[in-house]
């Protein structure tokens, strides 16, 4: 067995891989219930303007839900990595929760104005 | 061991920098980001509550503190983004992390907030 090979059998220290991919599926799930919740709050108000951006914030919040599985598929951080770790699932995750706010704050503004 | 292709990974100005820090940090970083996602959630829920729940002060200001807890939901979404991002960055160039007054104004806002609904009560 060379060093590489070595290396690769003996695994990293710690659980840190599981506890993020932990991290992620909660948010997700959280997100995806959040979106839920904004929608039939805001339904009556916003009618299709809510269904479209909730919709959308379901859908990435679904896709983190699952990218988070492919993120941290692997023994652990540094090795067999399915692809490479950047900025865009973070981004979408804000980019949804900013989503939803924006959406309940419309509403509250409709709603009050109106 | 595969490596991440740095040239595909975004932000640029993120990952165009520095070198791969110990993946523990970046993990320990992402966690970070993400009690801040779920912080924004919790803001987000508790503007809702006010807004769906009948309390006995004035109208005025239970809509105000309704738009501050969304209104800083919608802040600390976008500013846990830049958090993470920076700290990212400071990482793989081997920086101090960087400070960030934003943990600080949202505990000063909810402080506010507290004392305004306790008054208003």
């Amino acid at each position: 067995m060379t060093d590489e090979e070595l290396g690769q059998a003996v695994g990293d220290f710690g659980v840190s891989n599981e506890r993020t991919a932990l991290a992620w599926q909660r948010t997700g799930l959280s997100l995806v219930a959040g979106s839920a919740i904004i929608l039939r709050l805001t339904w009556s108000d916003l009618g299709v303007l809510a269904l479209v951006a909730l919709a959308i914030a379901m859908v990435l919040g679904t896709w983190i839900f699952v990218e988070s599985r492919g993120r941290y598929a692997h023994d652990a951080g540094a090795r067999r990595r399915a692809r490479s770790r950047g900025g865009r699932a973070p981004f979408a995750l804000a980019l949804s929760t900013a989503l939803l706010a924006t959406t309940e704050l419309t509403m509250l503004l409709v709603r009050w104005t109106g | 061991m595969t490596r991440p292709d740095d040239s595909k990974r975004w932000p640029r100005w993120v990952y165009g920098q520095g070198e791969e820090p110990d993946y523990r940090f970046t993990f320990a970083n992402e966690r970070t980001y993400l009690a801040w996602i779920r912080t924004s959630l919790a803001l987000l829920a508790a503007g809702v509550a006010l807004d769906v729940v009948e309390l006995s002060v004035k109208p005025s200001v239970q809509h105000a503190l309704t738009l501050v807890f969304v209104g800083l939901s919608l802040f600390s979404a976008v500013a846990a983004w830049l958090r993470w991002a920076k700290s990212e960055r400071a990482m793989r160039r081997a920086e101090p992390l960087p400070s960030h007054g934003f943990s600080a104004l949202v505990t000063l806002v909810l402080v506010v907030t507290a004392l305004l609904l306790a008054v208003s009560l």
